[in-house]
């Protein structure tokens, strides 16, 4: 029989053995043998229940630790009785679980007290890196012959207008909208293919984000191949080659790409397509109909010596195409260019990667208006050196923190006209020199970047060339979680960061007479926060300063404040809340603006699993030398749930949701309004899952 | 003779009185143009915007009259000759009593085309000037500035790009509810200054028509660059409290040559989703670091969080060797001995920290980085 406590006792228990450990090292276990028994969960998602010996002795409680597939569970182990309960953070995946009861001995080593094991076969919904972890070849290749599945969360909305005054334009009186997102895959043999798609619905196309009222967002089709002595894939739809060269960087479209190497990554090679416009709808599926719009290129990446970790790595990128750089969430000054590019790179390590090596260096042809504008085609290079270097093999011990810097120079040249339509975002024109240096010492973290950088890389005659030197450094520290008086301080971190950077003029040319570049500005932030129990929060102050000592443009200072605020009052209520106050000075022209922004809002779940509300209130306030006019703005929704949602059955809820909008012209009524618009809405929340 | 002499002298005289006086009396309607700025600087490459005000300052000497003040374009010239008409028809109505004058404004912002950048920067320095002819249809005024090729003067900050995403790339997504998303504005500018921006946001409650967006946060961020840079703005934690569609977008000043501000969408619901991406901020330890009993791992704080998980595989792997799980108060921790234990000595590991929700949903998730055991 066991000892059950009323109430069940929650304790960091981790915390509880630093504080108990003196006690451990002068007392001795009552118990000089005993065992535990573990109650397997009854289902993916219960309770994992390890049942101690009543009359265990809270000293050995206090030097026991659990590990669960490899993870250290034991600060989240709840103590009821003398029974470990623990509740999983996610749904147990299919396959055989591990759970091990540690015992914890004084000199810090640990040794194994019992082990456990149990396995979920088939309840959770298909997922194909479960049958990629922890399954032998064999189980895994009988379940990949009949392994597929398909998920989709949706929801629909009719909604239908109940009140509006004051809205300037027109919107239809009955919308149907809604959203999805749909995942699929399947498995066979040494194959594995899987999909993903959104797609929105609004049947007022003047809201919507194409010319349709039923379209795609994005979507990507993956099928993959995993051999013994060799891998593949071909990937169709929005995605990123992974490459980041100076040809080819954080390019993130709709396309194609097939790639092929060896499986321990000796050799890979990568050939792709994709449309240079960012585009969501199904008109350009592939997003590859334009001839005008589209680029083409490849990777290949040879480690000629070896696969171990610090490894030679030589990477050839090329590249050719015309088009524009815009569209979805890109707003790009440029017309549509055409380019092409080629350029290698080399990759290598030393000692376990304590010190790393890398190079670049590529060629662009680009013409920036396409081969229809005036602008010539313009032939240019760049060129990238980065090293790295750890300065400590194992750290330096400190106390009880182990110090490890890390410092690295690097040096980039581009020319001032080198573009690539496959690296948009790319810094052109700067010949820079840089060092900087990262600093851990237990919870401490520091950083520090210095720059040496000119313009004008290609020498123009007629152009004037700046130079800038700048420094920025930053601090951040996590302290440990409080107790005693100072608890309510919960676990503190805070943060400071600045950087000072110096302009100026390097050289002249003959008969210019435009303006000169001679400034300094300066910044420094210093911010922290805390989580204690259901409370969190965080502030920060920013200051920024910026003295033209050529005067053709104004010094200026500016102060922003931000406090954010978080409390869970319940499982059932949260309320947040922030605030952000600006002041920005012209030193010049003694002119001030205020910008005031506060947001209130409660979340509340007033009757469970059938009524949710919420509410917010913002204020914008901009005045002083930038005056207009206040805005206050509710936003509010409250949504009855009359038939949850289950897998594969639909749900259905009601809600009321609306935005009200009062304008405050302050010196000018003329512009004081107050707008406001309401719905009344039938939402229909469908998730799917089928597996096989 | 001397008769005749003097009557072509009286003629000469009176032709230039005449002269003289109708200009004098046409000047008297457009009295002068003034422009600001006198100068100003374009890059060499690319496309780019300039911002011109143009104060024209007219009287009327007699009756009252309304007239229409007008300019057909601005006109680009390199050493005296006109290369390119720049802008459109700049036009207002002025009406003066007799005796009475005022100034008109006029504001507009040129593209300069990157053919059009290039020439400036072949130009010889000082050859080239902006002018505008203002006319009331009675006389005209004309006024220049100069156009110099390069970064511009300290403080006129240029946004030139904005990429909007969020962090797993995309940029329109499908979102559970209560998931911790954030979006990256990665924006190119020239020349140096305060940036000042504005995420805003437009809640479901009004997306579907009323379109009025708040204000999420306010950006304030001094940047520098000698001619070109980049900086990258993360938004706070996007609000995923409320059904339906969001659209967000990061308003700038500084940024006239951008026609239309970037939208992203993204829609919330209710459902298991795709776990977020690389959406957490690790401090500590450093990419590469040795790991050993006093390596601290910390993070920053995310909203929501019931746990925290560190989670260990073998380099590229997806099976987890070792990790820890601490509550969501704590934003520290270190290994204890026993999962140290699960590492073999000499070799190189990937690391991350994923966060999870009261509802088991994981809301955050860091990049991967590598760790050394020695």
């Amino acid at each position: 029989m066991r000892l059950r406590i009323n109430k069940i006792v929650y304790f960091k228990f981790a915390v509880f053995i630093s504080a108990a450990l003196s006690l451990l090292l002068s007392a001795q276990p009552t118990l000089a043998d005993w065992s535990a028994n573990f109650t397997p969960p009854t289902h993916s998602k219960s309770q994992i229940l390890i049942d101690l010996p009543d009359d265990l002795d809270i000293v050995t409680l206090t030097t026991l630790g659990v590990e669960l597939d490899g993870i250290d569970i034991t600060s989240l182990l709840t103590l009821d009785g003398t029974d470990f309960i623990y509740q999983p953070l996610e749904a147990f995946g299919n396959g055989e679980h591990f759970l091990i009861l540690m015992k914890l001995n004084a000199d810090g080593s640990s040794e194994e007290k019992q082990q456990w094991s149990f396995s979920f076969t088939g309840e959770n919904q298909g997922n194909l890196d479960d049958l990629v972890n922890g399954s032998s070849d064999v189980e895994m290749a009988e379940r990949m012959l009949r392994s597929a599945y398909f998920r989709a969360d949706t929801l629909t909305e009719f909604s239908r207008r109940v009140a509006q005054q004051k809205i300037g334009h027109e919107t239809n009186r009955s919308i149907l909208s809604g959203s999805g997102d749909l995942n699929g895959g399947f498995a066979t043999g040494k194959w594995t293919v899987d999909g993903h798609s959104n797609y929105l619905v609004q049947s007022d196309v003047d809201q919507a984000q194409t010319e349709h009222p039923i379209d795609i967002g994005e979507y990507d089709i993956n099928a993959n191949y995993q051999g013994d002595t060799m891998v593949g894939g071909f990937t169709l739809g929005h995605h990123d080659t992974g490459l980041e060269t100076l040809i080819v960087s954080d390019f993130y479209r709709r396309g194609a790409s097939v790639r092929i190497g060896t499986s321990d990554s000796r050799v890979e090679a990568q050939g792709f397509a994709f449309g240079t416009q960012s585009v969501s709808g199904a008109s350009d599926l592939t997003g590859l109909n334009s001839t005008e719009d589209r680029l083409k290129g490849g990777s290949l990446s040879v480690k000629p010596f070896g696969t171990d970790v610090d490894a030679l790595k030589l990477t050839g990128t090329y590249y050719d195409g015309m088009g524009e750089g815009s569209g979805i969430g890109i707003s790009d000054l440029d017309s549509a260019a055409a380019g092409s590019g080629w350029g290698f790179g080399l990759d290598k390590s030393f000692g376990q990667q304590r010190t790393r090596l890398k190079a670049q260096y590529a060629h662009a042809l680009f013409d920036q208006d396409g081969d229809s504008g005036d602008a010539p085609k313009d032939s240019s290079d760049a060129v990238s050196l980065l090293v790295e270097h750890r300065l400590f093999e194992e750290g330096l011990v400190i106390g009880d923190d182990t110090l490890d810097i890390d410092v690295g120079f690097g040096y980039d040249r581009v020319d001032t006209f080198f573009e690539s339509l496959a690296n948009p975002g790319l810094v052109s024109d700067r010949d820079a020199y840089t060092a900087y240096s990262n600093l851990y010492l237990g919870a401490l973290s520091a950083n520090m970047y210095a720059l040496h950088e000119t313009n004008n890389v290609d020498d123009l005659s007629n152009v004037p060339t700046d130079q800038l030197d700048s420094l920025d450094l930053g601090v951040n520290y996590s302290f440990d979680q409080q107790t005693g008086s100072t608890e309510w301080l919960g676990t503190p971190y805070v943060y400071v960061s600045g950087y000072v950077a110096s302009l100026g003029r390097e050289k002249t040319p003959t008969g210019y007479d435009g303006a000169d570049t001679d400034n300094f500005s300066s910044s420094v932030t210093l911010g922290g926060g805390s989580s204690y129990e259901a409370w969190y929060w965080s502030a920060s102050h920013t200051y920024s300063q910026f003295d033209d000592f050529t005067n053709e443009s104004s010094d200026t200072v500016d102060n922003l404040t931000s406090l954010n605020v978080g409390w869970s009052v319940s499982d059932r209520l949260d309320l947040t809340g922030g605030s952000q106050f600006g002041v920005f000075e012209d030193l010049d022209t003694n002119k001030n603006s205020f910008s005031t922004n506060l947001y209130l809002g409660a979340s509340a779940e007033l009757v469970p699993n059938k009524v949710d509300f919420n509410i917010d209130y913002n204020l914008n306030l901009a005045n002083g030398s930038g005056d207009s006019s206040d805005s206050h703005i509710v936003n509010s929704e409250v949504e009855w749930t009359f038939l949850q949602p289950r897998t594969n059955r639909p749900g259905l809820a009601l809600a009321l949701k609306g935005s009200m909008e009062e304008l405050n012209g302050n010196s000018d009524s003329a512009q004081n309004e107050t707008e406001y618009q309401a719905y009344m809405v039938l939402r229909v929340k469908a998730p799917f899952s089928f597996t096989y | 003779m001397l008769k005749r002499h003097s009557r072509l002298l009286t003629k000469a005289a009176l032709l230039l009185i005449i002269g003289l006086a109708l200009p004098l009396t046409a000047q008297a309607n457009v009295d002068s143009v003034r422009v600001n700025p006198t100068r100003v600087n374009v890059p060499v490459k690319g496309a780019s915007s300039i911002s011109i005000n143009w104060q024209v300052t007219r009287s009327e000497p007699t009756a009252p009259t309304t007239v229409t003040v007008s300019s057909a374009n601005a006109v680009l010239q390199i050493n005296g000759s006109n290369v390119v008409n720049l802008g459109s028809t700049l036009s207002r109505q002025s009406t003066l009593n007799p005796l009475g004058s005022e100034t008109l404004s006029f504001s507009e912002v040129l593209t300069i085309s990157a053919s059009l950048a290039r020439k400036i920067a072949e130009a010889s320095a000082g050859s080239v000037r902006i002018s505008r002819t203002f006319t009331d249809t009675q006389t005209t005024g004309l006024a220049r500035l100069q156009v110099y090729p390069g970064a511009g003067s300290a403080g006129s900050l240029s946004i030139n790009r904005i990429d909007l995403h969020f962090e797993n790339d995309s940029r329109t997504d499908v979102i559970p509810k209560g998931d911790s998303r954030r979006a990256i504005a990665d924006i190119n500018f020239q020349s140096s200054g305060l940036l000042k921006g504005e995420w805003r946001i437009i809640d479901p409650t009004a997306s579907l028509g009323s379109a009025r967006g708040r204000v999420l946060q306010v950006v304030r961020q001094q940047v520098v660059s000698s001619g070109q840079g980049r900086t990258r703005i993360i938004s706070p934690v996007l609000p995923t409290a409320k059904n339906g569609l969001y659209l967000l977008t990061f308003s700038v000043e500084n940024a006239d040559g951008i026609s239309e501000l970037p939208v992203l969408r993204y829609f919330v619901l209710e459902g298991a989703g795709n776990a977020p991406e690389d959406n957490l901020s690790t401090l500590s330890p450093g990419n590469g670091a040795r790991i050993t009993a006093n390596t601290v791992f910390s993070w920053d704080n995310i909203p929501g969080a019931l746990a925290y998980q560190i989670e260990i595989f073998l380099p590229g792997g997806t099976k987890i060797i070792s990790g820890k799980v601490v509550p969501g108060n704590e934003l520290k921790l270190q290994l204890s001995g026993f999962s140290l234990s699960n590492l073999t000595s000499g070799e190189s590991y990937d690391w991350r920290l994923r966060a999870f929700d009261k509802k088991g949903h994981v809301i955050g998730s860091s990049p991967r980085q590598l760790i050394y055991k020695p």
